[in-house]
């Protein structure tokens, strides 16, 4: 192994692998600060530029690029303006923009750019070493499993309701009745269309993030504030302290760990993995009050799990030739054209490919803290600008990105609608995260608990008869009933 | 201020119509052509559209723009086609899949697969691998069938979309040896592929392209084709018709198609380089890569291959019997 | 405690009407394979008890007192809701000149568009001067289609009114 390393530096070293590394990154990181594209639509545009690269190492090199590098970028925006990206970087927006707006902008960039470059090399030692037996767990886990998972991300989601549980439980409510909208796959039926042909596909998870947090935040704002700059104190803390490092180093170890185990499997794995770090961080805390008005473990931990989860993503790619994601799907279309089939043969018979490729994610994420860590301080002069003037030019931002998705103006009206729903929400003091979060998780927990009836013939014993599955709804049932003892028994201490 | 309004707007207004580019006159195509592939990435019809992408460039000066629109087995991307402008710009690759020759049958889709797409050209027919896990008690076909009537329970059959070709296949199957099959369709070739490799289903369908690495671990066995003649990829997998099995089976038709009214020289333009690109060396070293036959037809020739298969899963799915529960 | 019933009752309302729908148009199958409609008609369901306790009992859903220090907001950022009047209408400007863009994005194309859009922000809802105004419209113009159009390849519309 080690000498399989050593071939992969030697090839992910040479000038072009590392041009194309750098590249990749920058794109990558590009993407994941402008929203509308993700990783997947932007790997699929720079296909043909694929192509005409010779060797395939090089074309993987940049399209692995590109993946992890917006992995770095999706933070930013949801830091910085409350903007998720993508459904990873939700969590981060909550004590993510809330730092910001106390002018510790710099602080949870910082401690988030540092946490991903621990995080992704966590996960690529965990790669070399681990690969084929990693990939072979995640294989175990089908339909059942995933939406015993699914589960158990949606109830940590319940964990960002704010104060008060039944509104978080509508939010969750209604972002799953959101994410029906379209047609459903198990059925064929359209469901909630109404006969407007944009519907059939129902809900983007960009237009409704960038509507209900982006649009939402600026309506509000418009009719509560006269004028407001979003930094009002001190830009001073650029850097994050030594205290802050003492008190999240655990937090990102734990997030990488997190991450790298529950994105090895197929499907949400990123998201999923930054919603369980993000209430274990709460959960461990000695501070947990602090968590959603600032509190930078809240950033350092979901920001190493969707780290760490896009490197193990790589795994079963690499070693069973079964594409994990969206954008994993595309490096493995641009693979198999280049003639490079992946697979549990890659290793052996294309080792140039297996171990370049690996090679350069330890310099790919060196190159991502080398570019991320300098920006910070131009981001962060980027809060002191007016917010007469960042208001519109935050909303060409999402306009545009929002209309790029699918070319079509109907995204933008649902937009605008989606951004008025958020102001309501505001008004009405309904925390948007669960929402947003039910919506990304709802298709996954529908259609894996049908298809898992169906495997059985409609009995739910399969849920219980297999061992991950069951030990999923039993930690699932464990919390739950944890969390309504605890309620009551410290109402029952306040009387 | 009030003063130099004018100026300024007329400034900005120039400035627009100037940037707004003037209107194409000239030979068809002037720029890019964007595909629109129905399904998701890196499965059997994606990756011929990308072998096709690459191609391409070779003989005609505008690319092509691949685009996925997954969603809904393959309508929400040939409905976008169905809508976009008929100018020769907008294309749809995977004509006459699942939904497009199959679904039809069983429900109603929001526009008339024949009447608002007109064929281009044929590019491929996909053939069905039936395989299953290693572990499975049988490893042939027929011994599935034996098994599972003296066992007295269903076979559960991972395919990749409800109503799409491999689902039908299925039901056919189950109906005409008289065993049950409950098919859990999946989004895609390859998630229904990964759930029957971690040995979550019983049996699966997919393409070659998407079930041959796992054969060749060691991980799948083909029990059968659901071709006509024997798949020349996979030459000792016998046929479903074959091992007995009496049922029409046309594989995954995989051609061009347009939206209706496009105008009839951009057709012919693109005839005339899809066969070019058939023709290429390079192509067919790809598409055998891909295990994907190459089977060129213009439009005429596609219409009707169109029709007979269209017809046949008519009859089929009549004679079986078989609904969307 | 009013606003809170209220609300409650509407999204008890909206509740019943998804589970209606869901029943009647979309079925909702049997066990072994849940059809489309089950998984909305459950949802309505619910929607509909926790709108009603919402209604019922909206000491709930206020918000516990949070003894924290203050969240970064300054005091004189927070301005005491002035006459509404004024910024109300601000919003109301803000959403007919998106809107606006919306429509006009194809029609007249991204650039003329775009800078209707940041023109016509900037000084109707925002009342900024002309020439600042001018400037960041075009500057922020050309910079967003350069990132979109250069760095990630998407096209942007060319304007149905001109080809």
């Amino acid at each position: 192994m080690l000498d399989g390393l050593i071939t992969g530096f030697s090839v992910a070293a040479t000038p072009i692998n590392l041009l194309f590394a750098f590249l990749g990154a920058l794109i990558g990181t590009a993407v994941g600060v402008l929203p509308g594209l993700g990783p997947a639509a932007t790997i699929a545009l720079l296909l043909p530029v694929a192509y005409s690269i010779a060797s395939p190492v090089t074309a993987i090199i940049m399209m692995a690029g590109i993946f992890y590098g917006s992995m770095y970028g999706g933070s930013t925006t949801s830091i910085l303006l409350n903007l998720p990206g993508e459904a990873a970087s939700v969590v981060t927006c909550y004590d993510g923009y809330k730092m910001a707006r106390k002018g510790r902008a710099g602080v949870a960039l910082g401690i988030a750019a540092i946490g991903s470059f621990i995080a992704g090399t966590i996960g690529v030692i965990g790669l070399t070493l681990f690969a084929p037996p990693i990939a072979e767990f995640a294989l175990k886990f089908g339909p059942p499993e995933r939406c015993a998972l699914a589960l158990v991300g949606l109830l940590m989601a319940v964990t960002l309701s704010g104060s008060s549980i039944l509104k978080g439980l509508i939010m969750l409510a209604t972002g799953l009745l959101l994410a029906a909208v379209g047609l459903d796959p198990i059925s064929g039926k359209t469901r909630f269309s109404f006969g407007i042909i944009e519907l059939q596909s129902g809900f983007d998870f960009i237009t409704l993030a960038m509507g209900i947090f982006g649009l939402g935040e600026i309506f509000y704002n418009l009719e509560t504030v006269a004028k407001t700059e979003i930094v009002t104190t001190k830009l001073g803390q650029i850097w994050p302290k030594t205290a802050d490092w003492l008190r999240t180093r655990m937090a990102i170890a734990r997030g990488s760990l997190i991450g790298f185990f529950i994105g090895v499997i197929p499907g949400g794995g990123a998201v999923i993995s930054s919603l369980v770090s993000y209430a274990v961080e709460k959960k461990i805390s000695k501070t947990p009050e602090e968590f959603g008005q600032g509190a930078i473990e809240g950033v350092a931990g979901p920001e190493s799990a969707n780290n760490a989860a896009s490197s193990s993503s790589f795994i079963p790619l690499l070693t069973l030739g079964i594409p994990g994601n969206a954008a994993i799907a595309m490096i493995f279309a641009a693979l198999l054209i280049k003639g490079v089939t992946p697979g549990p043969f890659l290793m052996t018979e294309r080792p140039d490919v297996f171990w370049g490729v690996i090679a350069s994610m330890y310099i790919g994420n060196v190159m991502l803290l080398i570019l991320n860590l300098p920006l910070i301080g131009l981001w962060v002069q980027l809060l002191r600008v007016p917010y007469g003037i960042l208001a519109p030019v935050v909303i060409l931002f999402t306009v545009i990105g929002t209309y790029t998705i699918s070319n079509q103006a109907f995204d933008v009206y649902t937009l605008i609608g989606f951004g008025l729903f958020g102001y309501l929400l505001r008004k009405l003091k309904f925390e948007p995260g669960p929402l947003l979060l039910a919506f990304v998780l709802g298709p996954m927990i529908e259609s894996t608990m049908r298809q898992s009836l169906l495997m059985s013939g409609g009995s739910f014993a399969i849920f219980v008869s297999r061992p991950i599955s069951l030990t999923l709804l039993s930690l699932f049932f464990i919390l739950v009933m944890g969390q309504i003892f605890f309620s009551w028994y410290r109402k029952k201490n306040r009387l | 201020m009030k003063k130099l309004f004018t100026p300024i707007v007329a400034l900005f207004l120039g400035a627009g119509l100037l940037l707004a580019g003037p209107a194409a006159a000239a030979e068809y195509p002037v720029k890019p052509i964007t595909v629109i592939v129905p399904f998701a990435a890196g499965g059997s019809t994606d990756l011929l559209a990308r072998a096709v992408e690459k191609i391409w460039p070779k003989y005609a000066k505008q690319p092509l723009t691949i685009v996925n629109r997954p969603g809904g087995g393959g309508v929400v991307g040939t409905a976008a086609v169905v809508q976009s402008k008929p100018d020769g710009y907008t294309l749809y690759l995977g004509y006459g899949s699942g939904h497009d020759v199959v679904m039809p049958h069983l429900q109603k889709l929001p526009y008339d697969t024949f009447r608002d797409l007109v064929p281009v050209v044929h590019l491929s027919t996909h053939s069905i691998a039936i395989v299953t896990g290693a572990a499975a008690p049988f490893k042939t076909l027929s011994e599935m069938i034996a098994w599972s009537k003296r066992e007295g329970k269903p076979l559960t059959a991972a395919v990749s979309t409800r109503a799409g070709t491999v689902d039908i296949t299925m039901r056919g199957l189950a109906k005409a040896a008289g065993i049950t099959i409950n098919t859990v369709p999946f989004a895609g070739g390859a998630e229904a592929t990964v759930a029957l490799a971690g040995g979550h289903l019983t049996i699966g369908g997919g393409h070659p392209s998407e079930v041959m690495p796992h054969i060749k671990a060691g991980r799948f066995r083909p029990l059968a084709m659901a071709l006509p003649k024997r798949d020349p990829s996979m030459p000792t997998v016998p046929t479903l018709i074959e091992e007995g099995i009496r049922m029409s089976n046309w594989g995954s038709i995989k051609g061009v198609a347009a939206p209706a009214g496009t105008p009839k020289e951009a057709i012919t333009y693109l005839e005339a380089t899809f066969k070019r690109v058939c023709e290429d060396a390079e192509f067919k070293k790809l598409m055998d890569d891909l295990f994907q036959p190459i089977w060129y037809m213009n439009s005429a020739e596609f219409a009707k291959y169109l029709a007979e298969a269209y017809a046949d899963y008519g009859q089929l799915i009549k004679d079986l019997n078989i609904t969307l529960n | 405690m009013m606003g809170s019933r209220i609300v409650g009752f509407l999204i008890a309302a909206g509740g019943a009407a998804v589970a209606v729908y869901a029943y009647h148009y979309l079925k909702l199958g049997r066990m072994i394979s849940p059809d489309a409609g089950f998984l909305p008609f459950l949802l309505g369901c619910s929607l509909m008890v926790m709108g009603a306790i919402m209604a019922a009992r909206p000491s709930l859903v206020e918000a516990v007192a949070t003894a924290l220090p203050d969240d970064g907001f300054k005091a004189e950022d927070q301005e005491p809701h002035p006459p509404g009047a004024n910024l109300k209408m601000k919003l109301f400007l803000g959403v007919i000149v998106l809107v606006v863009y919306a429509w006009s994005l194809e029609r007249a194309g991204y650039f003329l568009a775009t800078v209707a859009f940041m023109g016509g922000w900037q000084l109707a809802v925002e009342k900024e001067r002309l020439f600042k105004t001018a400037l960041i419209t075009v500057l922020s113009a050309l910079i967003m289609y350069g990132l979109f159009r250069y760095l990630l390849k998407v096209h942007v519309p060319a304007g149905t009114w001109f080809s």
